[in-house]
């Protein structure tokens, strides 16, 4: 998957308790928190796609 | 993704953050003026100055995180 | 006979809403410290922190340390009901030849710039604002509130340094090192997530802390 690396790389180095805050808002699916986007990014689902598209446009990875 | 859209999408990611504050919080913006959790939220979606601000804040702390802004600070506790 | 003539320090604590109300009380724990260092301390609280008294007493006694507590912006720092104390374009000599330390919004931005350009100045202060979370139920005891001190203590702990002797370069590292002590509390596992919501805002104020001027001016 595309742009993974850039995910992971921020993950990992996240500390554990933020790790359940919301890192983005998808339309139609809402809330997501940086351990849901793991989830879905490492498991590269549609969703998980979406997700790293829209951290990369907010530059927050 | 265009302009509005973007703001949206940030506008609606701080609001849900917020939600997480202390219900008996008031944040203090300084000359802003001070804002409890409530009021802050409605100020995001509003857009307002206080609204700006936070989210100038709020993304700061998390466009800072790819940047290790939190390492950066704890090596000043070294 | 040798005459120890005392250090004069001078701070500035309006009280005209919480936020000044907050400042001004956490301010009580460095003047207790200052006074048992034999500091004259000037303390110009509520009505007496206005611009006429300020000037009078700064010209007249020239203190070493000026601490100003207050709303601000790029160019001022404001007293009492928000009348401006010190501002950038008329009176910013005032400051010449001393440390000044400011927990007011964003004055280090303009203000203390200038200071800071003054031969044997200090100024340290804030570039943006100063933002921190205090609990409501606390309003009438703002000491007790153990969220507002993860901002307060380390804002002290630059006055503190100050009052120990420390430079003004120490001083300001050591208000970092405050700030991010409590940074990293906020980060491990054992925390509660009320307090973790002040972690946007410590790393805002300690980013922006800033030393403008001479950073090995000290206390005598």
């Amino acid at each position: 998957m595309k742009n993974k690396d850039r995910f992971l790389k921020v993950y990992a180095n996240l500390p554990l308790n933020l790790r359940n805050e919301v890192v983005l808002v998808v339309p139609e699916t809402g809330p997501v928190t940086w351990n849901v986007a793991f989830l879905e990014i490492n498991n590269e689902t549609k969703l998980g796609e979406l997700i790293i598209e829209k951290l990369i446009e907010l530059k927050i990875i | 993704m265009s302009e509005n859209s973007n703001d949206n999408e940030i506008r609606n990611l701080v609001m849900t953050r917020l939600e997480t504050l202390p219900s008996d919080a008031v944040v203090s913006l300084g000359s802003n003026g001070e804002f409890t959790k409530d009021q802050i939220i409605e100020s995001v979606r509003r857009g307002d100055e206080n609204g700006k601000k936070m989210i100038e804040i709020e993304m700061a702390f998390l466009q800072g995180l790819k940047d290790g802004i939190l390492y950066e600070a704890t090596s000043f506790s070294n | 006979m040798v005459f120890y003539m005392k250090q004069h320090l001078l701070v500035t604590r309006p009280e005209y809403d919480y936020t000044t109300r907050y400042i001004s009380a956490w301010a009580k724990k460095y003047l207790k410290l200052a006074e048992q260092k034999g500091y004259a301390i000037i303390d110009l609280n509520r009505e007496r922190a206005n611009r006429k008294e300020f000037e009078s007493v700064v010209k007249k006694k020239k203190p070493a340390l000026i601490i100003l507590n207050g709303h601000g912006n790029n160019n001022e720092v404001a007293g009492e009901n928000g009348e401006t104390l010190v501002d950038v374009d008329t009176n910013a000599e005032i400051l010449a030849d001393k440390i000044t330390y400011a927990l007011s919004c964003q004055s280090a931005k303009k203000l203390g710039v200038k200071v800071g350009s003054y031969p044997d100045t200090t100024y340290i202060g804030y570039k943006e604002d100063f933002a921190f979370l205090r609990l409501e139920k606390y309003g009438r005891k703002p000491i007790e509130d153990t969220l507002a001190s993860f901002f307060l203590e380390p804002s002290n702990s630059v006055v503190v340094s100050l009052l120990k002797g420390h430079s003004a370069g120490d001083s300001h590292s050591r208000g970092q090192r405050e700030f991010s002590k409590n940074i990293q509390k906020l980060l491990t596992s054992k925390i509660k997530s009320d307090d973790s919501s002040a972690l946007r805002f410590l790393i805002w104020d300690l980013k922006h802390l800033t030393l403008c001027g001479d950073k090995n001016k000290a206390l005598a």
